[in-house]
């Protein structure tokens, strides 16, 4: 599936190091060469510190690579959720959501609508007044994702969004996000170090290396949607998670690897 | 448990201290009658109330000119310090030329500056010297805590807000502000009774027939060894202090409840 489509996302050398006063210069990231076709739900995996989240603060503009560039097809409609909720915590849930556009200008009454219509979709509409200390980590990062949502985005970052939550809660929102993902095809670039994860929500994997970040690991997930138990439990499931697994060891990426991109170089 | 024995703690919290000071002043009242103890050395608590009854009336209006000093440096204290911490948060160089002298400043003792201060705005506008000493004291904790609040903004809150194109403006109202919002109620808190010390320290400094602040009046009946009068305005300076510190703290609450760690009250 998803071969021959736009790219929404182009990694061309891309590097990114940071220098800390008297040191030389880490290298961070890359160089990193690659694809993310439009409407795709990919992931990009790797130990911690293998610059992943570097990766997305490069395509959301945050920071400003060292050589090389990426290149976003939708550079203005482009959302963001954090690992933490990243909540205001003197803002009601609904001011939250707001935010986008309150920074844009729009008043309130002209979007309350859709912001309502935003947080039903992750079923929060009735704690639209509370405050975000009243709620679960579950429901904080269902109101992040609404917010990210409510601009109607064309690619959606996320950054290990789900880490900090209990394996329960994690597994229902990794559904509900498939759910809304299926619903209006973004493309999703999904960082987290969760193998089982990354092979459960995603049409392919990216496999980072540690210090710095490259290429090692290119796995498709050839399953179809929506995916339940009944996939956690698949031969295609399991074979993609030994591949990624293989993939973060260092070695061949794998058998599942029929269709993979070339790796960096 | 429940909302019933919270509210009989904050009653423990209300009635265990009072219930220590009552047993203090009953062991003092017997001391300095048991021990015939001369009033001008240490006068009675209840030589002090009856003090406070006679030269209450007099003695509030003296308070009253100590108290608006007092409010207006803290006033301008909170303009001053938030209004700069603000000029900092917005440009490193300003921060790095001039925080240096507000340290300065907050470390030179105002006993010392008091007199200086007296002659370069003369001698016939003593309350303005007042107000000035008494700003010096109380501005330093509100600069220093709002430019460590504007500071304590989450890091991922910034990065959103730059991915929303917010401007320098909607940054700092939206985001730092909020953020800064408690440690610049906690500076207040420091800052309210700081005024307060400033105000009478800069009058006794300030010396006679400046004013006719409480601090004179401390100073006055020191002089004529009227010891009971002195107690009684150190007693109402005392209560001043505590009904700042209980007012700010109220609007810490009331500003701070529904969304800060600090102002919630658990019911564990």
């Amino acid at each position: 599936m998803s071969t021959a489509s736009t790219p929404a996302i182009v990694f061309d050398q891309l590097t990114k190091s940071y220098s800390s006063a008297g040191d030389a210069p880490q290298s961070a990231l890359g160089p990193l060469t690659g694809t993310i076709e439009q409407g795709s739900f990919v992931s990009l995996v790797g130990p911690s510190g293998c610059g992943k989240s570097t990766a997305l603060k490069l395509i959301a503009g945050l920071l400003t690579p060292s050589s090389g560039n990426v290149s976003v097809h939708a550079k203005n409609d482009l959302s963001y959720v954090f690992q933490d909720a990243t909540l205001m915590p003197w803002a009601s849930v609904f001011d939250n959501v707001y935010l986008p556009f309150k920074l844009a200008g729009v008043p309130r009454a002209v979007i309350e609508e859709e912001v309502m219509a935003s947080l039903d979709r992750v079923g929060l509409a009735d704690r639209a007044q509370a405050f975000p200390r009243e709620l679960s980590g579950g429901m904080k990062m269902r109101v992040s994702i609404a917010r990210a949502l409510i601009t109607d985005p064309k690619v959606l970052l996320m950054d290990e969004p789900f880490a900090a939550l209990d394996e329960f809660t994690r597994e229902k929102l990794d559904d509900e996000l498939l759910d809304l993902w299926r619903a209006q095809k973004w493309t999703v670039l999904f960082v987290t170090h969760s193998i089982y994860e990354s092979v459960y929500l995603s049409q392919r994997v990216m496999v980072l290396s540690q210090n710095p970040g490259q290429l090692i690991g290119d796995v498709q997930v050839d399953a179809p949607y929506p995916r339940g138990q009944a996939f956690r439990e698949s031969t295609v499931y399991f074979e993609a998670c030994r591949a990624v697994s293989a993939a973060m060891r260092g070695g061949p990426p794998g058998f599942s690897s029929a269709n993979a991109e070339a790796h960096s170089r | 448990m429940n909302g019933k024995s919270a509210r009989s703690h904050s009653l423990d919290t209300l009635l265990i201290p009072l219930g220590v000071g009552a047993c203090v002043l009953g062991l003092w009242e017997f001391l300095v009658v048991f021990n015939d103890v001369p009033e001008f050395v240490l006068p009675a608590p209840s030589r002090i109330w009856a003090s406070l009854l006679q030269d209450g009336p007099s003695l509030l209006g003296s308070l009253g000119v100590t108290l608006k000093i007092t409010l207006a440096a803290f006033f301008l204290a909170v303009v001053g310090g938030v209004g700069l911490a603000v000029l900092f948060s917005q440009s490193r160089t300003l921060e790095m030329a001039l925080f240096p002298y507000a340290v300065i400043l907050q470390v030179t003792p105002v006993v010392a500056i008091a007199p200086l201060v007296l002659i370069w705005v003369g001698f016939d506008r003593a309350q303005l010297a007042l107000l000035i000493l008494a700003w010096i004291i109380a501005f330093f904790p509100i600069l220093s805590n709002t430019v460590l609040g504007l500071r304590s903004a989450d890091h991922n809150l910034r990065d959103l807000f730059a991915l929303y194109h917010a401007s320098r403006w909607q940054t700092l109202r939206h985001l730092l502000l909020p953020a800064a919002l408690p440690h610049i109620l906690s500076g207040m808190k420091v800052s309210g009774g700081l005024a307060l010390i400033g105000a009478i320290v800069a009058e006794f400094v300030a010396g006679s027939g400046t004013s006719a602040g409480l601090a004179w009046r401390i100073i006055e009946a020191g002089n004529r060894l009227q010891i009971p009068k002195m107690f009684a305005a150190l007693v109402l300076l005392s209560l001043t202090g505590i009904l700042i510190f209980f007012v700010l703290t109220v609007l810490e609450r009331l500003l701070l409840r529904r969304w800060h760690e600090s102002a919630v009250i658990r019911e564990v």
